[in-house]
């Protein structure tokens, strides 16, 4: 794969911090090669579509070697672009926004340095995967329970400063952050929260610790490279009850998300719950060409059959509750009254008590089945989601879901939909897979992911979480006061790393240097 | 295989995510006793540990991979580990080069020397039944 380095940065230059970086974490972990520059770059995109595509990786293994580099990027002014695991794959994976950055692959560092069983945290480092973690507690037989995102192949401390959500009552990932240790882009070491007290027995306890508090300022953001984190984690319920929802007709969705909020508004449900179509869940089974072989997208008939034959619900639907038996008993019996009376809605439910096997349980597992949706057009798969914020009330809700169905039916693709719902504001996911070898497949998705994000930003809803292609256009919608949330973001970047090595372009903050499309 | 054969074998590997929501809603009823997906702790390092802890998160029981293979091969030869067809240069290729939805697995994530190992485990199998 080509190489191309950022404007003002030298071949000359770059050599040398290579050669920093071999002595600093030894040759074995440099890696050079060009099967190694694809590997890491952005996987998933369209054929033929490079800009995203590192010089090299470097893979610490010690928060020391980190700072080590970080010092070293700071001496020779080579941007540095760092990852947990990298498996936020429809965000751009492992690859920088600039083409030319070396990666900061943390994969290797490993470690899950503490869990209290008692007080329910863990201290881990940014390489621990959802399965280390959950293995960890499995093999410890130690009673708590974690919170994963739907495609749980990645790191549980990058999920959480990339805000990724689970739907347990912990699953606003970076809300359960409760201190991290942080190297700075001059390479000087912080710790946050109570985890500034050398000898602090509280770091996974209190998130505010003394005076401001900086944990939010290191999510989603290029502002330092997070060593650790304390992590809270749920105890173990002594009960669980799982109601399953299954719509067959597409608007049911009208039915349903009113009487759903409504459970939100009255904590009959605490967390998030999600509906997802059924082009999110026959892909997990199917391809698209066993329902269809003409293009554009499904028509009514064509949905309606694969449906039944797959025994789902044009809309599904998940809530889940923890808590004691007889609480999740009352709960069941509002969320049954709410949700009676529709022919077409039935739901069903599954209980567990402690004691029982953990497999019957409603607990949050790691899971990748969620990759499936790639599969769908056949090839080799990619997707990107756009993922607007909306208000938790019904009639913003469906009407977003109604005018991004429409600007993806359009543009000649199945409408693959989740909404994560909590009392104030809800999640819409609008999921585009392609194949990536499909003619002009880059333009097209670039097309519809742009039109999806301006339409939502038009109506008032901001995106979450974006690729790295959108990160600008995202960044550039949060427009009051002719972008005054970005300019203090630029001031705060340019104060803390002058010098713009460390991930430039994240969340379309650029550093000085960087800004108006050249180096300073 | 039929959808229905597949969602029912579903039902005897795991639950999470979408899938657990497709198996229960596909079946009606509530599923029977499932696997969790727990791996040995890095201080255990046999070569299935290895490719256990690097590989079947996507490998395992209902993991993506394993949910795609079974779209042309039986659910038994759907799981990686019980193939006896694997080749070492096959494994090495995929592994670092990635296939269809499968990523590339970088050097940093799974070494060289890593593997070497898998690729001994896996293709171990080979021509035995």
């Amino acid at each position: 794969m080509q190489l191309s380095l950022p404007s003002g940065l030298s071949p000359r230059t770059l050599d040398a911090f290579l050669s920093q970086c071999r002595a600093i974490v030894g040759d074995s972990f440099v890696f050079t090669g060009d099967d190694d520059r694809d590997a890491y770059s952005d996987i998933y995109a369209a054929a033929g579509d490079q800009r995203h595509i590192p010089s090299f990786a470097v893979a610490p293994s010690e928060v020391e070697e980190v700072q080590a580099i970080v010092k070293a990027a700071v001496a020779t002014g080579v941007p540095i672009w760092p990852f947990s695991r990298g498996k936020n794959l429809g965000m751009g994976g492992t690859a920088p926004q600039l083409s030319g950055s070396a990666l900061l692959d943390l994969s290797r560092m490993k470690r899950i340095h503490q869990v209290d069983a008692d007080l329910g945290y863990a201290l881990i480092e940014p390489g621990v995967g959802f399965y280390d973690l959950f293995s960890h507690l499995q093999n410890t037989k130690t009673p708590l329970w974690m919170s994963c995102p739907d495609q749980a192949w990645g790191s549980v401390l990058g999920n959480a400063l990339d805000r990724g959500v689970g739907r347990t009552p912990y699953g606003e990932h970076s809300q359960s952050i409760c201190g991290l240790e942080v190297v700075l882009p001059d390479g000087s070491l912080v710790r946050t929260g109570m985890g500034a007290m050398t000898k602090s027995k509280t770091w996974g306890l209190f998130k505010p610790g003394y005076g401001p508090s900086w944990d939010q300022m290191f999510v989603q953001s290029n502002l330092g490279v997070t060593t650790k984190m304390a992590i809270w984690l749920m105890p173990e319920p002594e009960a669980t009850t799982t109601l399953t929802i299954k719509a067959m007709r597409d608007d049911d969705l009208d039915w349903l998300v009113p009487r759903l909020i409504s459970l939100s508004r009255d904590r009959v449900i605490e967390q998030f719950y999600f509906l997802a179509n059924c082009f999110c869940l026959a892909p997990i089974f199917s391809s698209r060409d066993k329902w269809y072989d003409k293009p554009g997208a499904f028509p009514p008939d064509v949905t309606k059959r694969m449906i039944a034959a797959l025994d789902i619900g044009w809309w599904n639907g998940e809530l889940v509750l923890y808590g004691t038996d007889a609480i999740n008993r009352a709960r069941e019996a509002t969320i049954m009254e709410r949700l009676s009376g529709r022919a077409t809605v039935s739901v069903s439910l599954r209980r567990w008590q402690r004691g029982e096997p953990l497999e019957l349980s409603s607990m949050s597992v790691p899971t990748t089945s969620g990759f499936q949706v790639v599969n769908w057009y056949g090839g080799r798969g990619g997707h990107r989601v756009s993922s607007p914020v909306l208000p938790s009330r019904a009639s913003e809700v469906i009407g977003h879901v109604r005018t991004a169905q429409k600007l993806v039916e359009e543009a000649g693709r199945e409408f693959a939909s989740a909404v994560y719902i909590s009392g104030r504001y809800t999640t819409a996911l609008n999921i585009v897979a392609y194949d990536r070898d499909e003619p002009d497949g880059a333009k097209k998705v670039q097309d519809l992911m742009t039109s999806l994000i301006a339409t939502a930003a038009a109506d008032g809803f901001g995106e979450y979480r974006v690729h790295l292609d959108d990160m600008d256009k995202v960044a550039a919608s949060y427009d009051f006061n002719d972008n005054a949330l970005l300019r203090l973001n630029q001031r705060v970047k340019d104060a803390l790393d002058p010098a713009g090595i460390l991930a430039p372009g994240k969340s379309g903050i650029w550093p000085k240097r960087y800004r108006n499309g050249s180096a300073a | 295989m039929s959808v229905r054969a597949c969602l029912i074998t579903a039902l005897l590997l795991s639950q999470a995510g979408f899938v657990a929501l497709a198996q229960q809603v596909g079946t009606g009823g509530p599923p029977p006793v499932l696997p969790l997906s727990v791996f040995p702790p890095e201080s255990v390092q046999t070569d299935e540990a290895v490719f256990q802890r690097a590989c079947a998160a996507c490998h395992g029981p209902m993991g993506m991979a394993t949910l795609q293979l079974m779209r042309r091969l039986p659910p038994s030869e759907a799981i990686l580990a019980n193939r006896r067809d694997l080749d070492g240069p096959t494994v090495k290729a995929v592994v670092r080069s990635g296939l269809v939805g499968m990523p590339p697995l970088t050097r940093g994530e799974v070494s060289d020397e890593q593997l070497d190992r898998i690729t001994r485990y896996l293709t171990g199998k080979r021509g035995k039944r």
